[in-house]
């Protein structure tokens, strides 16, 4: 880069090609820039590609053998609780579902930032989504598979999981389509399928790149696979814009979808505490928050060990923390509704519910779960906070905990009381349904792990295309 | 760069004229409607009233949300709303006749609770007054005009905050103050809205049958609200480009960003109030089927067809592809398709409870037509007063190179 570029303070460069050449001096400017650190293109490729060439750590193996450990640890519960059957969980009767679903809902809500990401924010021009785009959409990846597997379990002879399928058979048995745990099949796949197809797709050009950079001859062959002949002409580039632009456009609406299908697995019911109409909206407000949350989670330390700072820097956090108290507030304004209406309609069953929500057996769930995703999220309303590191980690810690115990209020509180007083219970989990939990983290950080080491973490491509001198009106101005 | 101001335009003219012609058949048949009608005309009004302050509040809500999220692309067109905001006045006023009007609409401000129920059962074996009579803690007219006063305190401070900030930088050329203050303001204000159209949602339209009850039913009001002030907003703006007066400004992205927008949030209410819709349907409880009875029978489910399709399938294939939403054209017909959808369907939500059979005529089509002109009045003098665009905004030259 020619040093007239080099000599321009960081604060007046604008990586979207808009300068605030007219404001004083000392104000700061409107845009921040999204790349830090004045790299070349080929800085940035050789940076990215260098993370998948780097020597492996004692530290990486050792963090892959506490993961994989618990990742086998969970399967092998998972064996258990099959051979056996599901009376090694801690269900009963009026609580038929417990931390299995919750653990389903938990996983499918942590696969929700990455569409969001990649297709929403995509639409909607947010140039800052491309540092941090490829490793959310993993993160979706492999949430979903956590989710599925939570799912295939509970069914209780998961070998049969196949009849979840409509299919001619000779049992002339079909599924019913009336019942949303049915739409919750077809949902929840189309979404694994398209979120798979969308990320493999960003991830071509990168795969070219590395194939073009590698030293080792086995890994070149599998680079080169997986980079189906990508040779970066205009018309590889126009295809690729269109589709990506295309799977953008489906990825949308489900992002809503999906878990608008999990909530009708609820709403659709009446029982109390169930059946609300904000369901909809508010488990894709939720699921959203708690996928910015684990993105954090991930990022905060990605960013420290892999070097990545001066990419995904204290803007993107920023940003994302902000949608963490936006999407914070909506899951507070969903609990007030649901409070506010039970209240207000005099329903006598819905208030029951919601009073032992608030004063029952299972008070302790509902008030972590306030604290933790109303409360806790509030501090971001100060920038200095938005932009501490270990003030964050904190919060997004918390915020997964808040929105595991959301799901586990939901399920829990509203069946453990019956409209029978006489059938009324109480649930807790049994060391198996703990493993199993523990064990899907197990699954899902191994696989994180081996994405950061073998896959570019950042789309290398994209965020090239939102370094300053990328911009049209670059080098008219400052200069 | 110097404020673009409309004041003796033909486009003003024309506004001014229509809004007129508006308020003059509008106040003619209100009159005659009230005279003959009373509870009928005011069913309307509320019909009318809702519509009108929507579009007037959620103006403001849409210039907010653009300084929350940093958007450049909106600088050459928020304006327009933010002068939607100049109707508050006629906000303001406009809740006297609801006031005055409240035993004619509301169950819960009736003097005597057993009349309300015909002496019916209701469910639960309650009888339905005694229902009736424990909502009264939330829904009884002393506090009721406390929560209009709020909702009142609230507007009136969004509209002096976030829309005046704005309108005073167009004198203040290089001055970023007002923009750095809503920069700040505008996401506390985004709550407040959020919660003042819920809540106001709730008095002025599900209390008129107070045993029903929807969670969904604050984010049902913002979704029609928040599309019908796009299209509003994507009408003006094509007009004023047809009548060439902000060549300057206005490019085919500005048009192709609200086409989206229309697009995205016609679909957005969609869902909303299908989920509502079939959540309700399917789990078929008494207490709320009953309103969804009402409006699915007696010729009201018209209304509903009505909205199906106009709230949503035309306007999806209207809009759905990339070079419709550039022109000018297709931007008017398919906003005014959404404007018309959302009357219909507000009209759904409030008269049915006023009718069982479909009464739907010139008292109720006034009534809207008298808002409206007022609101259109409003909006005119706005532009008259003020620059078209926000000439002064920083982030107005990013809004004039970006590309969709």
């Amino acid at each position: 880069m020619s040093a007239t570029t080099a000599a321009i303070s960081d604060d007046m460069r604008h990586a979207d090609g808009y300068s605030a050449a007219s404001m004083s001096p000392n104000e700061e400017p409107f845009r921040e820039p999204l790349i830090l650190g004045n790299p070349t293109m080929h800085d940035i490729s050789r940076k990215i590609i260098g993370i998948i060439e780097s020597e492996v750590t004692f530290k990486y193996l050792a963090t892959l053998a506490i993961t994989a450990t618990l990742a086998v640890w969970g399967i092998f519960c998972i064996g258990y609780t099959i051979a056996t059957g599901i009376g090694v969980w801690g269900l009963n009767n009026p609580v038929a579902w417990g931390w299995d679903i919750t653990n389903f809902v938990f996983w499918i809500g942590i696969g929700h930032a990455g569409t969001l990401i990649s297709a929403i924010l995509f639409l909607f021009r947010q140039k800052w989504r491309t540092a941090i785009n490829r490793s959310a959409e993993a993160m979706t990846i492999f949430a979903v598979i956590c989710a599925l597997t939570m799912v295939v379990i509970h069914t209780g002879r998961p070998w049969f999981a196949y009849w979840l399928f409509p299919y001619p058979n000779q049992m002339l048995m079909w599924i019913n389509f009336r019942s949303p745990l049915v739409w919750d099949v077809f949902a929840v796949n189309t979404y694994f399928t398209v979120s798979l197809l969308f990320w493999f797709t960003g991830l071509v050009p990168d795969f070219a790149t590395a194939r073009n950079m590698v030293k080792s001859v086995v890994a070149k062959k599998i680079y080169h696979f997986f980079s189906l002949g990508w040779t970066g002409s205009t018309r590889h580039w126009h295809v690729y814009e269109v589709a990506y632009m295309i799977f953008a456009a489906i990825s949308t609406p489900l992002v809503l979808s999906v878990h608008s299908v999990v909530s009708f697995d609820f709403a659709t019911s009446v029982i109390p505490g169930w059946h609300t109409t904000i369901f909809p909206p508010y488990f894709v407000a939720g699921a959203i928050f708690s996928g910015f949350a684990m993105v954090m989670t991930l990022l905060v330390i990605a960013r420290e060990i892999l070097g990545l700072k001066d990419f995904i820097t204290l803007k993107h956090l920023d940003n994302m923390n902000k949608i963490i108290l936006a999407t914070g507030m909506m899951v507070g304004y969903a609990y007030s509704m649901e409070l506010f209406v039970a209240w207000y309609s005099k329903n006598p069953y819905e208030w029951a519910t919601f009073y032992n929500r608030l004063t029952g057996d299972y008070a302790w769930a509902y008030w972590t779960m306030v604290s933790c995703n109303v409360i806790s999220p509030q501090i971001y309303w100060f920038k200095k906070l938005r932009r501490n590191i270990p003030v964050m980690f904190i919060i997004s810690i918390f915020v997964n905990i808040g929105m595991w115990f959301e799901r586990f209020t939901i399920i829990s509180t509203s069946l453990h009381h019956d409209y029978l007083p006489a059938s009324w219970g109480y649930y807790s989990p049994t060391w198996v349904e703990i493993s199993i939990f523990i064990g899907t983290f197990g699954i899902f950080l191994t696989l994180f792990l081996l994405f950061a080491k073998f896959m570019p973490m950042i789309a290398i491509a994209e965020v090239k295309g939102v370094m300053p001198n990328a911009q049209p009106h670059h080098h008219e101005e400052n200069h | 760069m110097n404020p673009v101001k409309l004041t003796d335009t033909p486009f003003l003219k024309k506004l001014q004229m229509f809004s007129f012609a508006l308020i003059g058949i509008g106040a003619i048949g209100t009159a005659v409607a009230f005279f003959t009608d009373a509870q009928r005309a005011l069913a309307g009004y509320v019909v009318a009233f809702s519509y009108v302050f929507g579009l007037g509040v959620t103006g403001m809500f849409f210039s907010a949300l653009q300084y929350a999220v940093r958007a450049g692309w909106s600088a050459a067109v928020r304006r327009i709303a933010e002068l939607f905001a100049e109707s508050i006045w006629l906000i303001i006023v406009g809740f006297l006749p609801i006031i005055f009007g409240m035993k004619q609409l509301f169950p819960w401000a009736w003097e005597n609770p057993a009349q309300w129920t015909g002496g019916g059962e209701g469910y639960h074996g309650h009888s339905l007054h005694l229902i009736h009579e424990k909502q009264q803690d939330f829904l009884n007219p002393e506090f009721f005009y406390v929560r209009v006063v709020l909702y009142i305190l609230i507007w009136v401070a969004m509209y002096f905050v976030i829309v005046r900030n704005s309108i005073k930088q167009d004198n203040l050329p290089n001055d970023f103050r007002g923009t750095r203050i809503n920069l700040k303001r505008s996401a506390p204000f985004i709550i407040l809205y959020a919660l003042s159209t819920t809540f106001a949602g709730f008095d002025l339209l599900m209390s008129l049958e107070t045993t029903w009850f929807s969670t969904m039913f604050g984010v049902y009001f913002f979704s029609g609200n928040f599309v019908a002030t796009l299209s509003l907003v994507g009408i003006i703006l094509a007009a004023l480009q047809r009548g060439g007066y902000l060549k300057n400004y206005l490019r085919g992205e500005h048009f192709h960003d609200i086409g989206r927008l229309m697009f995205a949030f016609s679909i957005f209410f969609a869902y909303i109030a299908f989920s509502q819709y079939m959540l309700i349907w399917y789990s078929n409880i008494p207490e709320e089927t009953e309103y969804f009875l009402k409006r699915i029978n007696g010729g009201w489910e018209y209304f509903g067809y009505f909205t199906v399709f106009f709230h949503f399938v035309v306007p999806f294939f209207l809009l759905l592809r990339q070079d419709v939403k550039r022109k000018t054209g297709f931007i008017i017909v398919g906003g005014l398709i959404i404007l018309t959808a959302h009357f219909i369907d507000l009209s759904w939500v409030v008269l049915p409870v006023f009718s069982k059979h479909l009464r739907f005529g010139y008292q109720e089509i006034c009534t809207f037509s008298l808002m409206m002109g007022l609101f259109l009045f409003f909006v005119a003098s706005g532009f008259r007063k003020y620059s078209a665009v926000a000439v002064n905004d920083p982030y107005i030259k990013e809004s004039l190179e970006y590309s969709a």
